[in-house]
């Protein structure tokens, strides 16, 4: 009898083995459009001709565009065109292709980014923020509210009244500006992005509206994008520090973001002269008006 | 009994057959199944590739010189129309360039692929992944059971039809043993007749004129004295060929008293104690059934005689009832048995051509024979139905 069973299960073993094989082999290669195949390498184009196309993180364009502003008004040539926000990574990709002549990051560049050879020119270093709804109260944040608000624990203040965290999207340079200075909130911030926990918004602009309209509401922002705007939303302080220009220049605010313009070194000469204009006095003082500190030349962010 | 092999020859071709047919019905439902989930599958990649190639085609229309560069504005609208959590995308500018790409899921895909098209000009392909692991776990589960219930419909079509051609091949075999041993005692009863109405006559007639012959010429007595000798020992030849071919005791006095005057002839050729008990009257049973019980207790005391070296034998018949078979409770029967005192069978040795020829009548009449050890000697047991049924 046990030979008559084990004889049984090797049948059905095999039976199944076949079976689970036929779909295998019915289908073995139809359906599907396969996938998708190694991407064609971009032709770069290294001479460019018109007005200096300008693009890159947001966190720059308010400024750039303000500058570009300037450098018309007094009869600047070639003119300059700021394009909407791409991104820093966005503006290195577009510069390197030759799409644009001057890229604007936020951030310190890759090593990947950094054998692409491109010409770094440093701008300004501007604050990042954590700017809060007019019906919150506290003018300043501790650090550990700070971990407390982004690990969901934190939901109202001392005054009792109730307070939500508005998130920036993952790839925003803002975040990683906080992160140098409480770094765990990188973590805290990935356990709010996958359980859903806050609001995201894509755009300081998108930001600063709903920081203004969404009482309780605290988010992270520029505090160019504030000043520029004149948006009634309360600056707070982190950690017992103002984002004054002081304490950006001694470091000891310690949440902020050097702003650079990338450009290929053949480019170089087309972008010059409006380089020279923004670093000039004239440009640095229209920097400091803006809420940024300029910053000094040449050197690499 | 000759086997006819048909048993075996159907097996092998009903086996070919039940498995063939087992593995193509086991293997339909998961063929079936993962070709309807693979098309639903790329179907779903398909449809969501159209709607990232549409949000690929809004953002380059908004931006038609740097859109390839604005991942964040792709992302935050792919977010928008709930195209987030894909399990795998690509997109590639209208000439192939990388423009953004990201895997999410670690096992197998399947791929739709869509162009995206603005004012008559390839914009960008999209490819959108889908997983496929909860088709496969699918198509496995679904192949499991339908193997099991394959093999289990494939089991009950083998067996039921084996099983009754087998049954079928063990009631012709029987018959034909039967109608085998029903021809030989009826040959041997024509044979006997011949013999006691030819040879015996002519002989008894020839015994009678040499006879006669002797009385007329008492001159050649003492010449014709040795021709009435070997007449009387040829007479006496046929007369114990014919009893052999067909006891007479049978046709005169009945199975009962054949048995018990065969006991009492065995008993005093051999100087054996023969016992013998038997109902009175014995239950009937047809002719030829008749004769084997008759040979088999015959052959049995000629073994007892020759072989067991015992002093007393022991012959009974009784009635009985054979085992239940089929599911049907079994048939009364007749059992005969002989036991002796003597040495019995040798542990492991086989059984003689007399007790083989008891168990094989026993079988042909559809009964069951027994040889076992009487502690001491042997018992032979051999029960027969009281009505003729297959073996």
């Amino acid at each position: 009898m046990s030979a008559l069973v084990a004889r049984g299960w090797r049948a059905w073993a095999w039976a199944s083995a076949v079976s689970f094989a036929a779909p295998v082999l019915a289908t073995m290669g139809c359906g599907g459009d396969g996938p998708p195949p190694p991407p064609t390498p971009r032709e770069t184009v290294s001479t460019a001709q018109g007005a200096v196309i300008v693009a890159g993180t947001g966190a720059m364009t308010l400024l750039s565009t303000r500058l570009a502003e300037a450098w018309a008004a007094r009869g600047g040539r070639p003119g300059v065109v700021v394009e909407p926000s791409l991104g820093s990574g966005g503006a290195i990709k577009a510069v390197h292709d030759g799409a644009i002549d001057l890229g604007m990051v936020s951030r310190p560049l890759t090593s990947a980014e950094r054998a692409l050879g491109l010409e770094v020119v440093s701008i300004a270093r501007s604050a990042v923020v954590m700017a809060a709804h007019p019906s919150v109260a506290p003018r300043s944040l501790s650090l550990e509210q700070l971990e407390a608000l982004h690990a969901g624990t934190l939901t109202e203040l001392a005054d009792g009244r109730p307070v939500t965290l508005l998130l920036r999207d993952r790839e925003e340079s803002a975040n990683a500006a906080l992160d140098r200075w409480v770094p765990s909130l990188a973590a805290l911030r990935a356990r709010a992005y996958a359980t859903r926990r806050f609001r995201v918004l894509y755009h300081d602009d998108a930001m600063i509206e709903a920081l203004a309209s969404t009482p309780g509401a605290v988010g992270v922002t520029d505090l160019v994008a504030i000043v520029e705007r004149g948006a009634r939303v309360n600056v707070l302080a982190l950690g017992g520090v103002e984002p004054s220009a002081r304490a950006l220049l001694d470091g000891s605010y310690r949440a902020a973001r050097d702003l650079a313009f990338v450009h290929r070194p053949e480019r170089a000469e087309r972008v010059r002269q409006f380089v020279g204009f923004v670093r000039s006095p004239e440009g640095s003082a229209l920097i400091v008006r803006l809420g940024a500190v300029p910053l000094a030349t040449g050197a690499a962010p | 009994m000759m086997p006819l092999g048909l048993t075996t020859w159907f097996r092998r071709r009903m086996f070919a057959l039940v498995a063939a047919a087992s593995v193509a019905s086991a293997a339909a439902p998961p063929v079936a199944y993962h070709l309807q989930k693979r098309n639903e599958l790329v179907a779903l990649a398909r449809s969501d590739a159209e709607r990232v190639g549409a949000v690929v085609a809004s953002v380059a229309e908004q931006r038609p010189r740097l859109w390839a560069y604005d991942v964040t504005k792709i992302s935050e609208r792919l977010t928008a129309e709930g195209l987030s959590r894909l399990a795998a995308f690509t997109v590639r500018d209208g000439r192939g360039g990388a423009v953004m790409s990201e895997v999410r899921a670690e096992g197998g895909l399947l791929w739709g692929r869509r162009e995206a098209w603005l004012g008559g000009k390839l914009v960008a392909v999209v490819w959108v992944g889908v997983e496929t692991r909860a088709m496969w776990v699918g198509t496995l589960l679904i192949t499991l059971g339908s193997t099991l219930v394959a093999a289990l419909i494939g089991a009950v079509l083998y067996l039921l039809p084996v099983r009754a051609i087998a049954r079928a091949e063990r009631r012709v075999a029987g018959l034909m043993g039967q109608l085998a041993l029903t021809l030989q005692e009826e040959e041997r009863g024509r044979i006997a007749r011949d013999l006691h109405d030819g040879a015996g006559q002519a002989l008894t007639a020839a015994r009678l004129h040499l006879l006669a012959l002797r009385r007329a010429a008492p001159e050649h007595a003492e010449r014709l004295g040795p021709i009435v000798v070997h007449l009387d020992e040829a007479l006496d030849e046929v007369r114990r060929s014919t009893a052999v071919l067909m006891p007479p005791a049978l046709v005169e006095l009945g199975l009962r008293g054949a048995l018990v005057r065969h006991c009492e002839a065995v008993a005093q050729a051999t100087g054996l104690e023969v016992s013998f008990e038997a109902p009175d009257p014995m239950p009937a049973v047809a002719a030829h059934v008749e004769t084997a019980c008759y040979r088999v207790v015959q052959e049995a005391l000629t073994n007892v005689a020759r072989h067991a070296g015992a002093k007393r034998a022991w012959v009974s018949v009784s009635l009985d009832r054979l085992p239940p078979r089929d599911g049907l409770e079994g048939e009364p029967a007749l059992r005969f048995e002989v036991r002796d005192d003597g040495r019995g069978l040798a542990s492991g040795a086989p059984r003689g051509s007399g007790l083989e020829s008891i168990a094989e009548r026993a079988r042909l009449l559809g009964g069951e024979a027994s040889f076992a050890d009487a502690g001491p000697g042997l018992r032979v047991r051999v029960t027969v139905p009281l009505t003729e049924r297959s073996p």
